[in-house]
């Protein structure tokens, strides 16, 4: 035997120990199935208790761990050389002698008590054998393995609950219907962008500041994130729309429009503005404007149509101030008792309230613009009929007169500018408050699709899939509605919240009535009373129907008449 | 097989031989205790000192007389009393008057033998009793600036009555560190007893011969000491004596707490000669752990010094001791 060759000790023992390390990794390989078990279990709860499928992923980093684990175990347990030794000692009884040879013949150690302990070993190890070494598995580790096992795969393998199938499928489709919202929203900007073309209109609008604001939207999966995204920009665009609006020249124009169309001359200034057009009543305006290089008395005729229209639509702004001052001292009286309450309350409406300011100063503007029309007008007119009178009388007026005329003339050809271009901005406004509608309904739009994703047939727990319902068209009974997490009520602060839950407050006839049906009542009424009065209406009839209004008065008031008289 | 390996072997089997031989020969007079005198035994032939302990009648002089009697060698006894003198145990000088011719010669003691008996050791003053300090240690005596050597070999066998504690006067650590083993001599029992009665009682005592001479101890001592121990082994042993002290690592919270001091290197010395001592009756020719922690309560239980509150306690140093192999291995 070659010094170096192993001798009979070093090959038991180095058999010894690749058959422990085999039971030990056997071993190693339970415990780790129980480890990867009960690792897997665990997460497989975590998911399974919030209603999801374990992902794949988890389950194969776990086994992969639990793997990585067990072998870095078994490496670290397994026996070298010298423990195999002392394994061999301690498991025949052999008191040492193996590791004590081992090292001893490693030390070079080969003369007399050594050379004595060698041959006792090797006679101790001769008559061993390694099969005696058996393999004994953990009955403990199996029963754990087993147990973790049958707990962890099904576990691992079961699917996500209903609820959150719904809940996946709702948010994949909130995501959806919010990039097509946004995208939406994008495009509608960009055609506003391009519809707009008046300076002024661009400055009211602002373009860009909408676009920021829409590329600002975020594609979420959040519904209640969704809804207050588009609540926010729905609140923004009110703001704007506030600030553009002119609520109390519209009213004013409104009123005067109610007295135009008392009088046929300025019927159609009156429809127009009743309707609204302004940029049309404005031109309207513009040819009422009198031709100085006309004789006296076509001006006068041509005067007398653009007075009787200043003079009504005047009116109009003094029955408007009157009104809006007896209010005003009724307010006062509360606004006192309550400021404090309205500075609070009118925290997110503080805009609305400003531009309410604003309109009531613009209303305030046009109204004296009106009167100083009327006023001009009629010096226009006053100086004309003198002129026309010195025309009768000497054949011609004098140059005071003249000049009187001229300064008239002018006065009342700026005070109508300035009305016309009142008008035209008024018309743009409205233009521009148009546009920002469009976008706010577009919100309202995605706010309702958002809304309606969650109450979409099918969704709701209490249903039946196609196919699982009852083949009859009779309900046996009801099925048990099951809270599906859309029951919350989105709470948010006050003015921040969409559209549907805010109320706008006004104080009294400061906003605009949305009574139409009294409106149009009324607007029937006087239609038919010019009608009456219209000339061209055959004498009979309008007795006729003079009468016939009197019937109904009369009709009317009889019973009161006849109470009065039983009393 | 090697010439050196043979001589290796007849070593060893002269050792074991001796062994048997004497301790069969102590069997015809002491009844059981066999512990008791192999550990005798391997610590004479470790050349040690014994210090064995128990209660009076239990045999302890009656064992070291036989063990005297089993081997040739010279045996003295000395009756420990207060009033013994150092000079009476180690001898004294005195005036010899040759041919009018006066000098001052030495006159040896009785600690000029092979075996010494120190009967009731702990009765003697502690004067006294660190009179055997060098004795035991170095093997030789000084008086009056001059060193005598004993004859080798030579070991102290002292015997001690853990009862009747009134005018005692208990072996100072220095002096306990001295002994290689502290044997208790326990109660014998039923059947031992009967066998005490019959050996003793009849009209003619059993006859102890002598047979192992000096020479054949000294020669098992070297046998002994040329017994191999694997590194792993003897640190296993130095690990077992360093847990005996409460500051070690290795040592168990009990040793922690109820120990002041632990075991000397002494101590590791005597647990590795009776080791081998052990390992060779055995037959083997290497030193097993098993060898290491056999012997390691009567090499240490004399040497851990236990705190006041051990003492309170009533803690055992033997338990100790089994605390100790139990966390070290």
């Amino acid at each position: 035997m070659s010094a170096n060759s192993p001798g009979p000790v070093e090959q038991f023992v180095a058999f010894v120990r690749r058959r422990v390390n085999l039971h030990l990794l056997w071993t190693t390989l339970i415990w780790t199935a129980a480890a990867g078990s009960g690792m897997l279990a665990v997460v497989s709860l975590f998911y399974v208790l919030q209603g999801y499928a374990v992902p794949g992923g988890w389950i194969a980093s776990t086994l992969a761990l639990a793997a990585i684990g067990g072998m870095a175990a078994w490496r670290w347990r397994r026996l070298s050389v010298e423990e195999a030794a002392r394994f061999v000692d301690r498991f025949y009884g052999l008191k040492d002698a193996v590791a004590s040879h081992l090292h001893f013949a490693r030390a070079g150690r080969r003369d007399g008590f050594y050379e004595l302990q060698a041959d006792y070993t090797r006679r101790q190890v001769s008559e061993l054998s390694p099969t005696a070494i058996a393999y004994r598995p953990p009955r403990r580790g199996l029963l754990l393995a087993a147990g973790l096992t049958a707990v962890a795969l099904p576990l691992s393998l079961r699917g996500p609950s209903n609820e959150v199938v719904q809940r996946l499928e709702q948010e994949e489709a909130v995501q959806q219907a919010t990039e097509l919202s946004n995208k939406e929203m994008l495009e509608l900007v960009e055609e506003l962008r391009k519809d707009v073309d008046d300076p002024f209109e661009k400055e009211l609008v602002d373009p860009d500041t909408l676009r920021k604001m829409v590329e600002s939207l975020e594609a979420t999966k959040d519904q209640k994130e969704a809804l207050r995204q588009y609540a926010q920009l729905e609140r923004e665009l009110n703001k704007a729309r506030l600030a553009i609006q002119r609520k109390q020249d519209e009213q004013l124009l409104d009123r005067a429009a109610e007295k135009l169309l008392e009088e046929r001359e300025s019927k159609p200034l009156g429809e127009q503005l009743q309707q609204k057009k302004y940029d049309q009543a404005s031109q309207e305006l513009a040819l009422m404007e009198p031709e100085a290089s006309k004789p006296i008395s076509e001006q006068r005729q041509q005067l007398a149509r653009l007075k009787a229209a200043s003079q009504r639509m005047a009116a109009a702004a003094k029955a408007n101030k009157s009104a809006s001052q007896g209010k005003e001292s009724k307010a006062g009286e509360k606004s006192n008792s309550k400021s404090a309450a309205a500075k609070n309350a009118n925290g997110g409406n503080g805009a609305s309230g400003e531009s309410g300011a604003a309109a009531g100063e613009g209303g305030g503007e046009l109204a004296e613009n009106l009167e100083e029309l009327a006023q001009s007008v009629q010096h226009l007119d006053e100086s004309l009929q003198e002129a026309e009178r010195q025309e009768k009388e000497s054949g011609k007026c004098d140059s005071q007169c003249q000049s009187q005329c001229q300064a008239c003339q002018n006065s009342v050809n700026d005070q109508l500018g300035k009305l016309c271009k009142n008008l035209t901005k008024l018309a743009i406004r409205r233009e521009a408050d148009k546009k920002l509608c469009r976008l706010c309904e577009k919100c309202s739009q995605c706010q309702g699709l958002c809304n309606g994703l969650c109450q979409k047939p099918g969704s709701n727990p209490g249903g039946k899939k196609a196919g699982w319902g009852s083949n009859t068209a009779r309900r046996e009974g009801s099925d048990e509605l099951v809270d599906n997490g859309q029951t919350t009520q989105l709470q948010g602060t006050k003015g921040a919240g969409p559209s549907l839950t805010t109320v706008e407050s006004a104080e009294d006839g400061s906003g605009v009535s949305n009574r139409r049906s009294t409106a149009k009542q009324r607007q029937f009424q006087r239609q038919f009373e010019s009608f009456v009065e219209r000339e061209d209406v055959p004498a009979q009839v309008r007795d006729g129907v003079k009468i016939y209004f009197q019937l109904i008065h009369q009709m009317e008031s009889t019973p009161a008449a006849d109470g009065d008289a039983a009393e | 097989m090697t010439t050196a390996a043979v001589e290796a072997e007849q070593a060893a089997e002269r050792f074991v031989s001796t062994f048997r031989r004497v301790r069969d020969e102590m069997a015809k007079f002491i009844v059981g205790q066999q512990d008791v005198v192999e550990h005798v035994l391997l610590a004479v032939v470790s050349g040690g000192h014994v210090l064995l302990e128990g209660v009076p009648g239990l045999g302890k002089t009656a064992l070291v007389n036989t063990l005297a009697q089993a081997l040739h060698l010279k045996f003295q006894r000395i009756q420990f009393t207060p009033d013994l003198l150092p000079a009476d145990v180690v001898g004294t000088q005195v005036l010899v008057d040759r041919n009018g011719h006066k000098s001052l010669e030495f006159q040896q003691g009785p600690v000029f033998c092979n075996v010494l008996l120190a009967d009731e050791i702990n009765r003697a003053t502690p004067k006294t009793q660190s009179a055997l300090l060098e004795t035991m240690q170095e093997k030789s005596v000084t008086v009056a600036g001059r060193t005598h050597r004993l004859d080798l070999p030579f070991f102290v066998l002292a015997t001690q009555n853990p009862i009747e504690q009134e005018g005692t006067y208990p072996l100072p650590e220095a002096q306990l560190d001295r002994f290689f083993f502290k044997l208790f001599v326990e109660l014998p029992g039923h059947d031992e007893f009967a066998e005490i009665l019959r050996r003793t009682g009849g009209a003619k005592l059993p006859t102890i011969d002598p047979v192992a001479t000096g020479e054949e101890i000294l020669e098992m001592g070297r046998t002994l000491r040329e017994t191999p121990i694997d590194d792993a082994v003897q640190d296993h042993l130095i690990r077992v004596v360093r847990a005996t002290h409460p500051t070690s690592e290795d040592a168990p919270a009990e040793v922690r707490k109820f120990v002041r001091h632990g075991a000397s290197p002494r101590g590791a010395q005597a647990i590795l000669a009776a080791s081998r001592g052990r390992a060779l009756l055995a037959g083997r020719y290497h030193v097993s752990r098993e060898d290491v922690d056999a012997v390691a309560a009567p090499a240490l239980r004399h040497r851990m010094i236990l705190s006041f509150e051990g003492e309170a306690e009533g803690v055992k140093a033997d338990d100790l001791i089994e605390k100790v192999i139990e966390k070290v291995d």
